[in-house]
């Protein structure tokens, strides 16, 4: 016995180790009892209790960690409340559009504008409405503020519209108010512009132009534009009026096509009347 | 016989360290974490013997085990046999700087990381579907490097002991 002792304490390091190892591999294949849980239990309970004691430290690792979190929820946000603006913008527009839709006269078919190009100072926007839906060339495209340009060219599934302010703009026009008849063109900037409407005749700011019922593209009545500024065109007795679009090009987004087509019987009697005289040119040059 | 003192300091460091090692995400590399315990495991052992060292990888194993959710008597075999490893190179003669201070020290570190790791790991991958060999090649590996690099600081001040 004092011999296996000696022998104990010569190699106590192994022994313990041994003793130990025994002792771990018992304790890793009992982990699961409910006594080592429990214990468990009382442990975690304390360690909570000290690092909630210890909870005034600064930790620069959360504080980075929720400050992150923190920026990327903000960003988050942001993107989601301009979405819900965005949503919100266009609801109100597609309920004024349909509002006018049920309102006009006119019959009309709703499309979105799916590509807007500028060439040479002439502006088109791309429908997503062609043939099949009885679009044709030289039908009027309007929004519920007015009128925004003409057909120039369609297939199937798509159309091309010649917006207003375009180079080739020519449309026969009226002041509401004063019922005085010109001709909208456009110059290059973002205004329309009425012409000859005679000097004589008194002209104010704020009055709507309207399309006339001269014109045999448009259906008369539509809006064009408000008079934004009057002068006398140098040197002629007209007035030069400056006219801003009724459209937001910039914003255009959903249009309608008036599916009106001009009555054919008038333009070809207006070209056999013109033909011979003038080789073609009119009021209405482009639109 | 281990002074007293000693034994308190051990106490207290032993402590300090099992609060920190829990806490201690703010410096992990890809969730990989130095141990702190290994690195006092063999400090003890190193300055005590392995008889202590064994002891003292066993008792903060154990309680790392109990204040941790890893499985119980896993870290407590581990840094025992860590410790009882490290003893090994346990040697009297040798001041705190010549075998805390130096490279030597750093080396003992490893290799009681690696056996650490190649025992925990083992039990860690048990209930899962991992790997142990691909498992302890990327973790185990990375974690007793980033032990050694911590030890630096250890090694580090016990050198500057040695200037004093």
């Amino acid at each position: 016995m004092r011999r296996f002792a000696e022998l104990i304490l010569r190699y106590k390091e192994y022994a313990t180790a041994l003793v130990l190892i025994v002792v771990s591999l018992l304790m890793i294949s009992g982990s699961s009892s409910s006594q080592l849980r429990s214990f468990r239990t009382i442990s975690v309970g304390v360690l909570a209790s000290v690092q909630s004691a210890l909870s005034w430290l600064p930790n620069p690792y959360a504080l980075e960690t929720e400050n992150h979190a923190l920026r990327q929820l903000n960003k988050d946000l942001s993107i989601q409340l301009t979405q819900l603006r965005d949503a919100g913008l266009k609801v109100e527009k597609l309920r004024a559009m349909l509002e006018f839709k049920e309102a006009s006269p006119m019959k009309l078919k709703a499309a979105e504008v799916i590509g807007k190009t500028t060439i040479q100072m002439r502006s088109y926007a791309t429908l997503n409405v062609g043939e099949k839906d009885g679009v044709k060339v030289g039908m009027p495209v309007i929004t519920e503020r007015g009128l925004a340009g003409r057909i120039i060219g369609t297939n199937d599934g798509y159309s091309v519209v010649q917006l207003l302010l375009n180079r080739d703009t020519r449309v026969a026009a009226r002041t509401s108010e004063g019922r005085n008849d010109g001709l909208i063109t456009w110059d290059g900037s973002s205004s329309l512009y009425l012409r000859n409407i005679p000097s004589v005749q008194p002209q104010q700011a704020g009055d709507t132009v309207v399309t006339s019922n001269f014109s045999s593209l448009y259906p008369e009545n539509i809006v064009i534009g408000t008079i934004s500024e009057v002068e006398p065109e140098g040197g002629s007795l007209f007035y030069r009026i400056r006219v801003e679009p009724a459209v937001n090009f910039a914003t255009l987004e959903e249009a309608f096509v008036v599916l009106h087509s001009p009555d054919q019987s008038r333009l070809d009697l207006e070209r056999r009347m013109i033909d011979p005289s003038l080789g073609g040119g009119g009021t209405e040059g482009g639109q | 016989m281990i002074p007293y003192m000693n034994l308190l300091w051990y106490a207290i460091a032993g402590l300090i360290l099992l609060l920190v090692q829990l806490n201690l995400g703010y410096i992990a590399v890809e969730s990989v974490t130095p141990d702190l315990l290994v690195v006092l495991t063999v400090f003890v052992a190193l300055r005590e013997g392995q008889f202590t060292g064994l002891a003292t990888g066993f008792l903060l194993g154990l309680f790392f085990d109990l204040i941790s959710s890893d499985i119980i008597g896993t870290n407590a075999l581990a840094k025992m046999l860590a410790g009882f490893v490290a003893g090994y190179f346990y040697n009297e003669q040798l001041s705190i700087s010549e075998s805390i201070g130096s490279f030597r020290f750093l080396g003992i570190v490893a290799l009681a990381a690696l056996i650490h790791n190649i025992i925990y790991y083992f039990f860690y991958v048990q209930p899962t579907d991992l790997s142990f060999t691909s498992f302890f090649l990327r973790s185990g590996i990375a974690a007793s490097l980033y032990t050694t690099v911590v030890a630096v600081l250890v090694m580090l001040a016990a050198a500057r002991k040695q200037r004093w």
